[in-house]
């Protein structure tokens, strides 16, 4: 061996340890990042189950978002403000709307792109998609609006939307934000067909939030809306609220963790789906899928499952469930995934089985349980059975009551405090416009885990 | 008479022809605002056209991306379970997709599962897709009945053809295009059969794409996601700016899909009252472009239509009120021409008559064949009184010649009308005695101070006693009366002749007029004398007037300002 060959042979032992080194600097940082996933639990009702017999398990599958590092810079954000300006919102309303929209200007980036579309009869893009540079012009645009005309709410959507399409491509959070107070009036009206844009908007990435004002907006439509593009929804009675709303939207916007959320459940040969609590999904044979379209930063999202279980031995431990959650980072732009997965032991000790109850996993049964409810009531008051419509109200009052005895839980005993003076009020009163939308409103947030502020 | 001719020639040819024109350009002008109307309408008509064919042409070029997208698939070698997870893939990531499915022509619906359908809206759509999905209804059913035969054994006949009917058939030309436009070429054995199915269920429009790569074989496709759908399409219509009008998209139950213009109106209102439909296509059946126009929207036009009219009225005004100027000054110059000439005979035979007597008498005397002194005298006693009356004649026709020109001089002075008129009467007292007169003078021992040409009132004062004179010849007296009012002296001349023609009381101070105008009248005169009185006392602040209180007989005031 010439020396030459050597000093050779040194410098590429260098630079290989160099490399090797890299990547396990490499690996370090990935496993920073890794602690700022999303993670996933799967827990049951009890985690220790009767033995034997067949019976019926609640899984409860969480999403925990992690909190947004304060140095790290957020996710861009594409919005676009679709505004109502037909003619009933003159007055107060318009004027908190346009303290809103400048509210949400305010606590945008320079790289974040803002659009403003409003609607009465004819559908009007004030401000065309663009990049939040120049604000004075934009304040300008908003300062102009007017109230006049109809409501061409699907309009509105619909060029809200096209807005947004103008920037799909970029790593942004696409979002739009309708504020309505009053029926659509021009173009598709009905709840249902609102709701398929929001599915189709959902397919694109781009979620609907939807700010209902005063008391003759329809709430069936906004929630349809938001419910299956995945955005938020909010009541807001007065205008006043308005301003407070919109820096609420905008903090959930601006705090994105996790796009395009799947949760696929698997469950072990032997174990049948029963049923979705409170969300939509889609079951096949052993798999159940959920999507959620944006999870914000520090937020605790879940999905409930009713499973069948067979009966099994005393002793043996099964395993109930597996779920995945795919995800896309908005920060990086790539999917990721994580896993958990639920395990049950059996047990003929019935104190043993009480012992292992989940009280949380309770506690959130009943209360999607008591939000099925009041949409149920809405659903029977409609129909004009305000009778039934209460007793269902109150059944569902009994039951979190039972919970909340049990369990010493304050806020399952206020809620079912909540529903007895509605159903109270139902019957007394009938289903005031008012309380329909709180209801409906309340209904959602609740499924959706909405974070109210 | 000729002159009254060339008035009705000028009528004809002036006025007639403005009224034609006028009613003319007024037609014009209601074509015109008609033209607009059709021109607004007809711009609307083309919008609206645009439109249509747009959403058409959109609607052809999905449908026939997402026909290749389905037979991109290559369904032949997969098996049901796969091709479902592949279509449910696209599903999820495709927003114009709603729902997928699949079906076998032997084996009924593959995917969704009627047991195990897994979410709500998948059963929703198997219902709404009943027939198509128990197989009781082929997917071809509306296409034309000779391509029926290619696909024998597809499935049971058609039930019933009231079925196809109530479902508007896509053209056929919609598979050609698909298959041959938009597709790339392929072999004939992959192309496969595949259509667009228009479906109206609960009175809603839906859309339903299947494919079939091979006949017998799997049938599988998509249901367009119609609110997606709508909502792109919406936002690819251009903005309607015209004013007052509203461009719209219904559809078949008459609802209100899609507005854009300034124009609002209830909408619960029908097609009916849409100035333009456009029916999209058998893609869309139903669908259809209605322009809407608000009547104010011809405001514009109108105020068009207003000045238009205005400018036409003030034409015509200018024509005819021309027209009747000119005509009236024709008149007058007729009358004046005609009054001239009654003059000129008039004063020519006024002249000839003292300058008759007067040669006459001359030449007897010339003759020497009046030997009789007191004859002698007589005779140059007429001669020298017709030469006064000629040069009188002659002096009124010198006047009023400056009178008319504005010429006249007043000597004035100051003097007593009570004592100029004691002398007057006193210098025509013989004159009028002769006549027959009998004359009545009343005229107070006071004082009349005026200020003005004394010489003209000697003239005034002749012209009238020579108008007694002449033609109140039958009459019995003549009342001469001197009076004053606070601010005028009055003197008053009344007859018991004749009189005058009420009607005729004011004319007579007209220049030229005389009551009895022919050459023949035995009295003479040349329509000069009051005209020529009134003149002259109006330029001196005083004026005449006919009295119109007397019950017979002729009688004047002549006022006079007093000058104190």
């Amino acid at each position: 061996m010439s020396p030459k060959f050597i000093r050779t042979l040194k410098v590429a032992a260098v630079f290989i340890v160099s490399i090797v080194m890299g990547t396990q600097a490499l690996d370090a940082s990935r496993a920073t990042a890794a602690q700022n996933r999303v993670t996933c639990r799967v827990e049951t009702d009890r985690s220790v189950l009767p033995a034997d017999d067949p019976q019926n398990v609640i899984l409860k599958i969480t999403l925990d978002a992690p909190t947004v590092p304060e140095n790290t810079t957020r996710p861009r954000v594409n919005i676009a403000l679709v505004m109502d300006h037909s003619g009933s919102m003159g007055g107060t309303k318009i004027q908190m709307a346009k303290a809103a929209a400048m509210e949400a200007l305010s606590r945008l980036g320079k790289d974040d792109v803002f659009s403003l579309v409003t609607y009465a009869t004819d559908v009007t893009t004030r401000v065309p998609a663009q990049q939040v540079r120049e604000t004075a012009a934009i304040i300008n645009a908003i300062k102009g609006i007017e109230a006049s005309g109809n409501t061409a709410l699907f309009g509105g959507v619909s060029q809200g939307a096209a807005e947004i399409r103008k920037n799909i491509e970029g790593d942004y959070v696409h979002r739009v934000v309708l504020l309505s107070d009053g029926l659509a009036n021009v173009g598709p009206r009905n709840p249902s067909d609102l709701g398929r844009l929001g599915a189709g908007l959902f397919k694109e990435n781009i979620s609907v939030t939807t700010v209902g004002v005063g008391t003759d907006y329809n709430e069936d439509l906004m929630a349809q809306l938001a419910q299956k593009s995945d955005g938020n929804t909010y009541f807001a009675e007065s205008g006043t609220d308005l301003p407070r709303i919109f820096a609420a939207e905008l903090g959930n916007v601006l705090n994105v963790v996790a796009k395009q959320v799947v949760v696929t459940i698997t469950l072990p040969s032997g174990i049948e789906p029963v049923e979705i609590i409170g969300r939509e999904g889609r079951i096949r044979d052993n798999h159940i899928e959920l999507t959620m379209n944006q999870l914000y930063g520090g937020q605790e999202k879940f999905a409930l499952v009713e499973v069948r279980m067979p009966g099994h031995k005393a002793g043996s431990v099964v395993e109930i469930a597996k779920a995945e959650v795919s995800y896309q980072d908005p920060f990086s732009m790539k999917t990721l995934n994580s896993q958990a997965k639920a395990t049950a032991r059996f047990s003929r000790d019935r104190d043993k089985v009480a012992a292992s109850t989940n009280a949380q996993v309770i506690k959130d049964y009943q209360l999607n349980l008591n939000a099925l409810a009041q949409e149920k009531a809405i659903e029977l008051s409609d129909q004009g059975k305000t009778k039934e419509a209460a007793q269902e109200l109150r059944q569902s009052a009994a039951a979190l009551k039972g919970y909340a005895g049990k369990y010493n839980d304050k806020q399952a005993l206020e809620e079912a405090r909540d529903a007895e003076i509605q159903a109270d009020m139902l019957e007394t009163q009938g289903m005031s416009k008012k309380s329909r939308k709180a209801l409906r409103t309340k209904s959602y947030q609740m499924k959706n885990q909405q974070i109210q502020k | 008479m000729t002159s009254r001719g060339a008035i009705i020639i000028f009528w004809t040819l002036l006025l007639v022809p403005a009224m034609v024109l006028a009613g003319f350009a007024f037609r014009q002008i209601s074509f015109e605002q008609e033209r607009l109307r059709r021109a607004g309408i007809t711009a609307l008509e083309d919008q609206a056209r645009l439109t249509a064919q747009n959403l058409d042409q959109t609607m052809a070029s999905i449908q026939g991306n997402l026909t290749r997208s389905l037979l991109d698939i290559k369904a032949n070698n997969l098996s049901s379970l796969t091709l479902a997870e592949r279509l449910l893939a696209w599903e999820k990531s495709n927003p114009l997709i709603r729902n997928v499915f699949i079906f076998h022509p032997k084996k009924g619906l593959l995917y969704p599962q009627r047991s195990r359908a897994a979410t709500r809206e998948e059963r929703q759509f198997i219902n709404r897709f009943n027939p198509l999905m128990t197989g009781d209804l082929p997917f071809d059913f509306n296409r034309p009945a000779g391509r029926e035969n290619k696909r024998a054994g597809s499935g049971p006949a058609i039930p019933s053809s009231l079925y196809a009917l109530s479902r508007q058939a896509i053209p056929a030309i919609t598979e050609e295009k698909m298959t041959t436009a938009n597709a790339p070429p392929k072999p004939a054995a992959n192309q496969g059969e595949s259509d667009w199915i228009p479906w109206f269920s609960d009175n809603q429009l839906y859309v339903l794409g299947w494919v079939q790569p091979q006949s017998d074989e799997m049938i599988y496709g998509i249901e367009l996601e119609m609110m997606v759908l709508l909502s792109r399409l919406m936002t690819t219509i251009p903005e309607n700016n015209r004013s007052g009008t509203a461009l719209v998209i219904m559809n078949g139950n008459g609802s209100v899909l899609h507005h854009t213009g300034t124009l609002e109106f209830d909408h619960t209102t029908k097609t009916q009252d849409a100035v333009v439909k456009m029916d999209i296509s058998g893609r869309l059946p139903h669908w259809s472009v209605c322009a809407f126009m608000d009547n104010a929207a011809l405001s514009q036009s109108n105020t068009f239509m207003v000045i238009a009219l205005i400018l036409v009225a003030i034409l015509m005004t200018a024509i005819i009120s021309a027209g009747v100027l000119i005509t009236r000054l024709t008149l007058a110059q007729i009358k004046d021409a005609r009054q001239k000439t009654s003059f000129v005979a008039a004063v020519s035979h006024e002249l000839k008559t003292p300058l008759t007597s007067i040669r006459m008498y001359a030449e007897l005397l010339l003759s020497k064949r009046v030997s009789n002194p007191e004859k002698q005298q007589t005779y140059l006693e007429v001669m020298v009184a017709e030469s006064e009356r000629l040069t009188r004649l002659i002096n009124n026709v010198l006047d009023f010649g400056k009178l008319e020109q504005g010429r006249k001089r007043y000597r004035i002075s100051e003097f007593d009308m009570g004592q100029f008129l004691r002398e007057s009467i006193r210098t025509n007292q013989v004159r009028l005695k002769k006549a027959g007169f009998e004359l009545i003078t009343h005229v107070p021992d006071q004082n009349f101070p005026v200020k003005t040409d004394r010489d003209a009132m000697a003239q005034v004062f002749l012209n009238l006693v020579d108008n007694a004179l002449k033609y109140a010849g039958s009459g019995k007296f003549l009342k001469i009366m001197l009076d004053r009012t606070p601010r005028d002296v009055q003197i008053k001349i009344q007859d018991d002749g004749p009189g005058i023609a009420p009607d005729l009381r004011e004319k007579i101070f007209d220049k030229f007029f005389r009551a009895d105008n022919s050459l023949t009248t035995s009295k003479q005169g040349s329509g000069l004398g009051l005209s020529i009185t009134r003149h002259m006392l109006r330029d001196l602040g005083g004026d005449i007037v006919m009295d119109t209180t007397l019950a017979r007989g002729a009688g004047f005031i002549i006022r006079i300002p007093i000058h104190e």
